[in-house]
């Protein structure tokens, strides 16, 4: 399963930066491809690209949300959140860090996104959370 | 199919630069699991006879679990792999830290190291492949800023994963390990000079594939009842009273059966240092390089070990990847500034009771040396008590110390000695090996204090307290290890929860019958030796494990993962497979089961004359016996039999 690009591509390379693993290759103003061994679903060229032609692995056409920091991002719930750090290793980006506070040997080490500007929104964070710590907010970046 | 797996493994030849991929069937983690137990097999069949532990032959893996990634808890181990220089043995370390899910992440379920590089390299490896890089600029740096430079070459916009060898490992001293995470060890084994002397300084994992569960719902299903459990944590006995409690626990004649769930509290309050002056007082802690007992460091010597004490430096819990309960500790240094791994149990009782030295700080300080130096605390502990007695009775003097006065306690000469270790300085040479080389070379009877099994020093608990330590230090194909079987352990995981058929041990018993050996006994040894193998092989965390297999779900977790339909039996047998596998490793190098040995001292022979233990021996060849063939190995010899094999449909 991967994401793929239409022919409506205009090779315009937009999605090749956003893109956490250079999934996707080809030369500019020519039609892109993804290699689809690499890829890891997250979504991202979907979400950015302007001209309408990224595929999801369903074979539907990705929503572009046209200004970056209307992406989704993740908010943490330290209620839930035990502190595991799955979060932290499942974000492809790595923006996600824990506080660095400091307490007793009691405290705990919360997650919180460090880099908001590299989230590219591809709730890897949410999805893996096993106790349901962590959800997206779409409101502001 | 979404199986949790990643069904690759990924090969890199040191010699020639080569890396290729390797697609594992199906079939062969059915058997084998993955982590130790895939890794057993492949090695097992791959590293020819008689190699050279440092040579180019061996081969050094890096594998991840099963579980590793899939939605699971407590299933964020690594384990490194390869013929042990240290005990000749099958050798494996096992560790938390972050690298597990790195491994996943770059698409396969193992990474393994053949041949050997003419000048020092790296691998980095990411989603979309591998390569190695010149690492000259890293080599002579310890490991946690060896890390550092990594992780801010690599990880400004991707998680990158380090682990990597210090001083140690690259003067291959027998007892280093592997560092990942700020100075988390795969530790025993001395694999770190096998990396060394592969002229490999670290992996760097920066991969983010995800990894997919055949049935995440139930997954996540079985992870939020087992973190009910985890979160269960009412208030518990402060610091003192843990030592009161371990003394009440040896005046009694009996035992009570033990359920982790205690243990469990103390672990998640203190972290594994909750035992620091328990297991002394009960006569589990070993003292004075096993020699001692609880008399000769009673409260008043350990009480700047006492686990509220110790724990005044830590500031934050630390997890290892995916774990609910966090047994570690971020703890800072004198500096005020630096943050460091609090000392486990095993070091704090290593380099402090073992030497009779009862300076915390020094503990802290000697800790955070080794890790940086990434050498095994166990082992360097056990070498210092052994050379502190050799000085004792002489057969080391200020002309061979270089001039350090080695007695009991004296912290100075201990610290002096330890960084002579790690530099390879002097009578530090001499030492860095671990006890079994030093002894031989200092000759003189030496043989007789250095404390080890099968050459590997020993973990911080004593056989004559718990005699399911001493049998697994032996009967294991790793000698020395105190993480795979004891008859607490057993209580602990409450298998016959899950497996009927498996003993029950009564709530209340003798200790007297602790000395017994029969086949409940071994059914005991063998069950753990079996489980264990499956904890590995899913990459999970014996903590959790000793919660208990009705509180961690890691048959129920492997079967959603997989979509097997294994039944908890099912899995004893492949923990049983994959021990015939590293028994026959062992006899393919030329070691006879027989021969793996453990120092007589600890088995209580001479009985101790006073303390927790006093008077007991442990009889370790009739426990044996009584294993071997409950494991279906011949009992005078070891060696799995032929009906064992094809039981175990192992095909050779
Ligand atoms: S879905 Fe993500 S990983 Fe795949 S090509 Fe698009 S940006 Fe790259
Ligand atoms: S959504 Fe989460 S995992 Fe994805 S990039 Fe943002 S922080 Fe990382
Ligand atoms: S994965 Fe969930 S529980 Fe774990 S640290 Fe992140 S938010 Fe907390
Ligand atoms: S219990 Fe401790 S050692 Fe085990 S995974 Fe959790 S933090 Fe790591």
């Amino acid at each position: 399963m991967a994401y793929s690009i239409t022919h409506e591509c205009i090779g315009c390379s937009v999605c090749m930066r956003v893109c956490p693993v250079d999934a996707i290759i080809g030369k500019p103003k020519e039609r892109h491809r993804i290699v689809s061994e690499i890829c890891i679903d997250c979504g991202a060229c979907g979400r950015i690209c302007p001209h309408a032609s990224v595929k999801n692995p369903k074979g539907e056409l990705c929503e572009r949300i046209r200004i970056r920091s209307r992406w989704p991002k993740p908010k943490f719930d330290h209620q839930r959140c035990m502190g595991c750090t799955i979060c932290v290793e499942a974000c492809p980006t790595g923006c996600i860090d824990l506080k660095t506070d400091r307490g007793n040997r009691e405290t705990l080490r919360y997650p919180f996104l460090k880099k908001a500007r590299n989230c590219m929104g591809c709730t890897f964070c949410m999805l893996e959370c096993p106790v349901d710590a962590v959800y997206m907010d779409q409101r502001v970046g | 199919m979404n199986r949790s797996y990643m069904g690759k493994v990924l090969w890199v030849d040191l010699t020639t630069g080569r890396i290729t991929t390797e697609t594992i069937p199906d079939d062969l983690y059915n058997r084998f699991l993955s982590g130790n137990g895939l890794a057993a097999w492949l090695l097992y069949r791959r590293i020819p006879a008689g190699a050279d532990p440092l040579g180019p032959d061996n081969i050094l893996g890096f594998v991840s679990g099963v579980l590793t990634s899939s939605g699971s808890l407590f299933t964020g181990r690594w384990m490194v792999v390869g013929k042990s220089p240290l005990t000749g043995t099958w050798g494996d370390a096992n560790c938390g830290g972050n690298l597990a899910p790195g491994i996943k992440g770059c698409g396969v379920d193992g990474i393994f190291f053949t041949g050997q590089s003419d000048r020092p390299v790296y691998l980095y490896a990411d989603t979309k492949g591998a390569e190695l890089r010149d690492a000259i600029h890293l080599w002579g740096k310890d490991a946690i800023e060896t890390e550092r430079l990594l992780v801010d070459e690599h990880g400004s916009k991707q998680r990158a994963r380090v682990a990597c060898i210090g001083m140690a490992g690259e003067r291959r001293s027998l007892i280093s390990g592997i560092v990942n995470h700020g100075g988390r060890l795969a530790a025993r084994s001395g694999l770190g000079a096998v990396m060394g002397a592969k002229g490999l300084k670290a992996v760097v994992l920066c991969g983010s594939r995800r990894v997919h569960a055949y049935d995440p719902k139930a997954m996540k299903a079985l992870s939020l009842a087992c973190n009910e459990h985890v979160a269960f944590q009412p208030p518990f006995l402060n610091g003192t009273m843990t030592a009161y409690l371990g003394a009440l626990m040896r005046m009694l004649p009996t035992q009570m059966k033990l359920d982790g769930m205690l243990y469990k509290i103390m672990l998640s309050k203190w972290g594994t240092v909750n035992q620091n002056q328990m297991a002394i007082e009960m006569g589990d802690a070993p003292v004075m390089n096993w020699k001692g007992s609880n008399r000769d460091f009673g409260l008043d010597k350990s009480k700047l070990i006492d686990p509220d004490e110790f724990t005044k430096p830590v500031v934050a819990k630390y997890f290892c990847y995916s774990c609910p309960l966090g047994c570690g500790g971020i703890s800072l240094a004198p500096d005020g500034k630096t943050e460091v791994h609090r000392p486990e149990y095993e070091s704090t009782i290593a380099l402090g009771g073992l030497c009779l030295n009862e300076d915390a700080n020094s503990i802290y300080y000697l800790n955070e040396m080794l890790n940086r130096a990434g050498m095994d605390t166990i082992s360097v502990g056990g070498t210092v008590a052994f050379a502190i007695e050799c000085f004792e009775k002489g057969l080391l003097t200020p002309k061979e110390t270089d001039g350090l006065k080695l007695t009991w306690g004296n912290t100075d000469a201990i610290v002096r000695l330890v960084e002579k270790m790690v530099k390879r300085e002097g009578i530090g040479d001499l030492l860095a090996d671990g006890t079994r080389a030093a002894a031989a070379r200092i000759g003189k009877g030496a043989e007789e204090m250095a404390i080890h099994a099968g050459g590997q020093e020993l973990g911080m608990h004593d056989g004559r307290y718990d005699p399911g330590f001493a049998l697994h230090n032996v009967v294991e194909p790793t000698p020395g290890r105190h993480t795979i079987g004891a008859y607490m352990y057993y209580e602990m995981f409450q298998l016959w929860r899950e497996i009927p058929d498996l003993p029950d041990p009564a709530l209340f018993y003798l200790k007297r019958s602790k000395y017994r050996a029969n086949r409940e006994k071994a059914a005991m040894g063998a069950a753990c030796s079996q489980y264990m193998n499956v904890i590995n092989g899913a990459g999970c965390c014996l903590f959790g494990a000793l919660m208990g297999a009705h509180r961690i779900p890691l048959f129920d977790w492997l079967n959603a993962a997989t979509g097997w339909k294994q039944t908890p039996e099912g899995y004893l047998v492949i923990g049983h497979r994959i021990q015939a596998v590293k028994q026959l490793f062992n006899i393919k190098q030329g070691i006879n089961p027989k021969d793996i040995r453990v120092s007589k001292r600890v088995l209580g022979d001479p009985p101790q004359q006073e303390g927790a233990n006093k008077g007991v021996t442990v009889p370790l060849e009739k426990l044996r016996r009584y294993y071997w063939s409950g494991m279906g190995f011949d009992p005078e010899t070891g060696v799995p039999t032929s009906e064992c094999l094809a039981r175990l449909n192992l095909t050779i």
